[in-house]
């Protein structure tokens, strides 16, 4: 990520609220153009690394800096109406008393954009509830509206916070795909906070993932995905397998197989992360893996298999998978997919 | 909770204090009184006189209006048998809506003076309180006052203090005023003493006596029992005011506060007693005492050192009956001269 | 339902023949609400029994001033304690400070303060030649008139605003400020056009109230010296003897009350600012001061209190040291707590059934439930003048029916006055208990009915928990009203009971405030912690 293309630039960033620190060494960049999701459990900071860069809290320590100037010292902060930001909340933070299309202008003071409260609107497929009031509106116009508005505003930066989390599950994933079309073109740098790890893996061009009050990991999608060095961290993005080994000189000894992992030198991993679906199953007349249940799941079977050692493992595969209960199998991986802590 | 649980937990109080609203039937002893006064000398007088018979007193207290509108409504029920209240106005009011029975005997008419009853026996004084000028020694002589119509005096433009004309106390001195000059030179005083006001009426009585101490006027119309309290009490320092008797013919205003048996007492024979037990001596000698009030009977001797010095005055021997009657048209006038 | 029969309301709706379990709210509502505005009926009755001679004299003369004087007063106070609600509703909701939780509380305190004794206090404190100026040398400017008045009515009055605006502003007031902000708009424009739109209804009701208080006052303007309109209708009972003349006035200042309220109607508007439920402390915390802005702060949130409760309560308290105690002060405590208790029982009743007929939408029942809601604004006094006459009437008419006298019905007793205190106070129960409604989603209502739910379990089993903290409001707002209510209660109390407001201010009134003292600081002590429990009862702040 070069520098140059760093919309908010945050060095060595500390957060303290009420004496806690919540916020502790955050080294992160967020470019133009690109979308940047924060993961982590609840309590993990995220909320208040979004209000940190929004301008709502004060730094404690660090910098966080933008290409016109600086944002927040730990003596100053520059106030959030001064910085060209947007923002869209889980709950529903349009203002009760203005239509749409009154909420959707009310940032664009600011901004000599070239299209109007309407024209944003129509962007969102709302133009005919332009003088509806929000309560008039469902849940996810409701959201639309704040989406708009916030990039009506022609923002530098767009903060999401859980922006569709009190949506249902058809209605979020449909407004994912065409909030990221309008984020993209927005050109802006985009933070997003969620605990939905669907939502971060589309959405991500980067991930960060946020455990108490420190970054624990970053990367793209992929990599942390495939390959999680902390726990936390793969089992925000779904479920993961944990096989314990031992490790000598390169080589991690599993139930499954050794894994190589020859680039490794200061650690000594202990414990192989891999997803199901990086596990593939083996027909074997003598294990050493016993099937015990299989689950079905839209396109997917998981299939739960045991060792004598009393391992266990899930592995996830296509529906042909033929394998019965009772069955003994073998478990071949992806060793390009493996992580590790 | 259930409908029903709550219902009745908003209905329980409601019967509890239904029940308690059944209001308690007086014993044969009691003696009902309704007053309007609520001083220590009061207080005073129902002990002694349930120390002298034995009988037990209940007191109902409201203000002057408040008691009339109450005793009218009350009707047969509960009916007080005696009726004590402040003011020719509102004895002549009560009266007037037959609140009173006639009552007479020796020792009333003996010992209250004609001017301070009811020429029927509706009600009898039992004590008194003069309408007087108050004045800053060192900025006014007495020697410039002359009476009442001193407060309207030009001289005194912007130095003369004194209350609303809603105030009981004014309304009366207003109506004896309308008796003295008549109507027209009666609201003539009235607007020229409004137009020497140096505030706009507030406050009490004690109050125009204060502003007359720290200066904000030089002369005052107050009762005169308000500046005997701050004399006595070692809170106040009235040592640079003093009191002014407007004697001028007739004389000096005075207001009473009476008592009458009540036209539907049940007891009329304890109530004609109450009365006679307060005109007498002892009785009489805690009014003065207790709260610096004239007794209603002339010859009563007491222990009141700031009376004392005030010395004897002449005062207006105008009825009761008559100033209560005029009241009405004394605010109109108040009204019309801009007295607010 | 055997406790339901009882009621008044559900035997009347039985004798017209309606099954019980079908009873909808609102038939109920205005059956009710038509019974306790019985004494606005009679109210009228009275003033159309008089003739318009005194009318007449007082148009010529003072009406207009009258009129002018009650109305400036009436603004001037609504707008001070407006402003004093509000902006301590924001320093509470949006920074925290030292003492910020204590003080959030603490700021409901001065409506425990009659009104009367603080008027009393503070004249004794700025008059001229007060013990207070001599000693420490201040020359203060001294509390009277117009200006003087409408200080005390804010500063006892302002927890009506601040209260309901402190509640609006914590369910949605930190959030949509800072996404105003985001959007480009600096401190002050996000407040103007962001949060006080979103409060307006909140801070309207509450300031209606205050000016409701204002215009039935006749204690602190009548001592303070302000001839105001409820003034000239005491003037026109006590120096007139026309009551019929009082209640022409009063007739007049009940269409002014309510052109206020129709007036707050309308600039309420068709918002429904129903809350989502979504609590916003997560997403929008306060904002943590330190060192001496938080000082500064916390010393403007308790210059308020100060002069609303301290200093006048203080003023009394010196007086009282050095006073010998009445009698009568104990049995007055009694008779205060009786009637505060069964009154705030029997207004949650009323507010609650009220508010369901004006969320039901029947024009009838609406209307009559605003025209009692304006019977706050009628002085207590006249109120109880109203009441004695409507009862009279029943009086008769239930001795014409049944050939006998029932008690009941006697001129003064607790019934009377309890029902005085309901039509005087039905605005203050009512208004927390609409506010409280609000919150509830018609969804919510249409989702039980489909369900099979009748109007009664919607009411018990839905709105009632999400209700409580509106209803409990309600019923401490009444109890600490009545508690303080003086003249109705001078005039229909019954035989043996004394109120502290009684006591207090008969000692006051004679100009022995030492005396007044002791009663004063009583009531006072009630109220106080009658007040803190309406922060217990209010959402988390």
């Amino acid at each position: 990520m070069s520098a140059t293309e760093a919309q908010i630039s945050l060095k060595d960033v500390a957060c303290e609220i009420a004496g806690k620190r919540i916020l502790d060494g955050i080294d992160l960049d967020l470019p133009r153009g690109a979308i940047t999701v924060v993961l982590g459990p609840s309590g993990a900071g995220k909320s208040t690394l979004l209000r940190a860069i929004a301008g709502f809290e004060p730094v404690s320590a660090g910098t966080i800096t933008s290409p016109a100037g600086i944002m927040s010292l730990p003596s100053v902060t520059l106030p959030p109406e001064k910085r060209r930001i947007g923002v869209v909340v889980q709950s529903n933070a349009l203002f009760p008393h203005m239509t749409a299309a009154e909420n959707v202008r009310f940032g664009m003071d600011r901004s000599d954009g070239p299209r109007s409260a309407q024209e944003w609107l129509a962007k969102v497929e709302l133009a005919e509830r332009a003088n509806a009031y929000p309560h008039e509106l469902s849940g996810g116009e409701q959201q639309r509206i704040a989406l708009a508005r916030a990039l009506a505003s022609q923002p530098d930066v767009v903060l999401l916070d859980e922006a569709f989390s009190s949506l249902d599950q058809q209605l979020r994933k449909s407004m994912r795909r065409d909030a990221k079309l309008l984020l993209k073109e927005a050109d802006a740098a985009v933070l997003v906070v969620t605990h939905d790890p669907d939502e971060a893996l589309e959405l991500a061009d980067t991930i960060v993932v946020l455990n108490d009050g420190r970054i624990v990991q970053e990367g793209v999608p992929e990599d942390l995905y495939w390959r999680p060095q902390s726990i936390v961290a793969a089992r925000l993005l779904g479920e993961v397998n944990a096989l314990s080994g031992t490790w000598h000189d390169g080589v991690l000894k599993t139930a499954i197989g050794d894994i190589i992992l020859s680039e490794i030198t200061e650690k000594e991993p202990q414990t192989a992360l891999l997803r199901p679906s990086a596990l593939s199953l083996v027909s074997s007349s003598n294990g050493p893996w016993t099937v015990i249940e299989k689950e079905f799941s839209a396109g997917y079977r998981f299939v739960t298999i045991k060792e004598k050692n009393g391992e266990i493992l899930r592995i996830s595969g296509h529906t042909d998978v033929t394998m019965k209960v009772g069955d003994k199998v073998d478990v071949a991986f992806d060793p390009e997919r493996v992580g590790w802590v | 909770m259930t409908n029903r649980f709550a219902l009745g937990l908003v209905l329980a109080p409601l019967v509890v204090l239904g029940a308690c609203s059944q209001e308690a039937e007086t014993s044969d002893d009691t003696l009902v009184i309704y007053s309007s006064r609520h001083y220590d000398s009061d207080y005073a007088l129902y002990e002694a006189f349930t120390e002298a018979t034995g009988v037990e007193v209940e007191v109902v207290e409201a203000d002057g209006d408040l008691l009339i509108e109450r005793v009218k409504a009350d009707g047969d029920s509960n009916p007080p048998d005696v009726i004590i209240t402040v003011d020719s106005g509102r004895l002549w009011k009560a009266d007037q809506e037959g609140l009173f029975a006639s009552t007479s005997s020796d020792i009333l008419n003996q010992r209250v003076p004609a001017s301070m009853h009811h020429p029927e026996g509706h009600w009898y004084g039992i004590s008194s309180r003069a309408r007087v000028l108050v004045y800053a020694k060192d900025r006014v002589q007495a020697s410039e006052l002359t009476g009442y119509e001193s407060l309207a005096d030009p001289k005194f433009g912007g130095r003369v203090c004194a209350r609303s004309s809603g105030n009981i106390y004014n309304i009366s001195l207003l109506s004896a005023l309308i008796a003295r000059w008549g109507e027209e030179r009666a609201q003539d005083w009235a607007s020229k003493v409004a137009g020497n006001f140096a505030r706009d009426p507030q406050g009490g009585d004690s109050d125009q006596i204060r502003a007359v101490v720290a200066g904000e006027c030089d002369l005052a119309l107050v009762n005169h029992y308000y500046f005997a309290r701050m004399a006595l009490d070692t809170n106040e320092d009235v040592s640079n005011v003093e009191v002014y008797w407007p004697e001028a013919d007739p004389g000096v205003h005075v207001n009473i506060s009476g008592a009458g048996v009540a036209a539907n007492a049940r007891h009329p024979e304890l109530a004609k007693k109450f009365i006679e037990f307060a005109v007498s001596d002892e009785a009489q000698k805690l009014f003065p005492e207790l709260t610096s009030e004239y007794p209603a009977v002339p010859s009563v001797t007491y222990d009141n050192a700031v009376l004392d010095a005030l010395g004897k005055f002449k005062a207006d021997p105008l009825d009761g009956t008559t100033i209560g009657s005029r009241q009405e048209e004394a605010q109109r006038l108040f009204d019309q001269a801009g007295w607010p | 339902m055997a406790a339901v029969t009882n009621s008044i309301g559900n035997r009347a709706a039985f004798a017209a023949g309606g099954n019980l379990r079908r009873l909808d709210p609102a038939v109920v509502g205005t059956v009710l609400a038509s019974f306790f505005a019985l004494p606005i009926i009679a109210l009228i009755a009275l003033a159309l029994s008089g003739d318009s001679e005194y009318l007449d004299h007082i148009a010529s003369t003072r009406l207009a001033e009258f009129s002018i004087k009650s109305t400036k007063l009436a603004i001037m106070s609504g707008a001070l304690a407006a402003l004093i609600g509000v902006s301590c509703a924001w320093l509470v909701t949006r920074y925290d400070f030292a003492g910020r939780r204590a003080l959030s509380w603490l700021l409901i305190l001065p409506l425990a303060m009659p009104g009367y004794v603080a008027a009393y206090s503070w004249y004794a404190i700025t008059a001229p030649g007060s013990k207070f100026e001599a000693a420490s040398g201040w020359d203060l400017p001294t509390v009277s008139g117009i200006s003087g008045a409408a200080f005390i009515f804010a500063l006892t009055l302002y927890p009506y605003v601040y209260l309901l605006s402190h509640n609006a502003m914590e369910a949605h007031g930190r959030l949509s400020w800072d996404i105003a902000r985001s959007l480009g708009a600096g401190p002050w424009r996000a407040f103007r056009q962001i949060t006080l739109p979103l409060i307006w209804p909140a801070a309207a009701a509450g300031t209606a109230l205050v000016i409701m208080e204002v215009l039935a006052d006749y204690g602190v303007a009548d001592f303070l010296g302000v001839s105001t309109l409820t003034v000239g209708i005491v003037r026109a009972w006590s120096s007139f003897s026309d009551p019929a003349a009082a209640a022409q006035l009063a007739v007049l200042l009940l269409f002014g009350a309510l052109l206020a309220l129709g007036a707050e109607r309308t600039a309420r508007g068709r918002r429904q600012f129903a809350s989502t439920g979504a609590s916003d402390t997560q997403l929008s915390p306060r904002s943590q001061l330190t060192g001496w802005r938080s000082a500064v702060v916390a010393g403007l949130a308790m210059l308020p209190i100060a002069l609303g409760l301290l200093i006048p309560a203080g003023n009394l308290a010196w007086l009282a040291i050095n006073t010998r105690p009445s009698d009568s002060v104990l049995p007055a405590l009694q008779g205060t707590l009786l009637l505060a208790i069964g009154s705030a029982a029997l207004a949650v009743f009323l507010g609650l059934t009220a508010a369901y007929v004006l969320r039901s939408g029947n024009r009838v029942a609406r209307a009559s439930v605003r025209v009692l809601q304006a019977g706050y604004a009628v002085p207590g006094a006249v109120a109880a003048i109203a009441i004695l006459s409507a009862l009279a009437i029943g009086q008769s008419v239930l001795n014409a029916l049944s050939g006998a006298q029932a008690a009941i019905l006697t001129g003064g007793g607790i019934i009377a006055l309890l029902l005085a205190y309901q039509s005087r106070f039905a605005a203050v129960a009512i208004l927390p208990s609409e506010a409280a409604l609000m919150k509830v989603r018609p969804e919510l209502d249409e989702a039980a009915r489909s369900l099979g739910a009748s109007p009664m379990r919607v009411v018990t089993k839905i709105h009632l928990p999400l209700v409580l903290t509106g209803l409990a409001t309600a019923g401490l707002l009444v109890a600490i009203e009545v508690m303080k209510e003086l003249p109705a209660t001078m005039i229909l109390r019954p035989f043996s009971l004394d109120t502290l407001a009684v006591t207090a201010h008969n000692y006051a009134s004679d100009e022995r405030l030492a005396q007044a003292a002791l009663p004063a600081l009583i009531l006072i002590a009630i109220c106080v912690p009658a007040t803190a429990l309406l922060n217990l009862v209010r959402p988390n702040a």
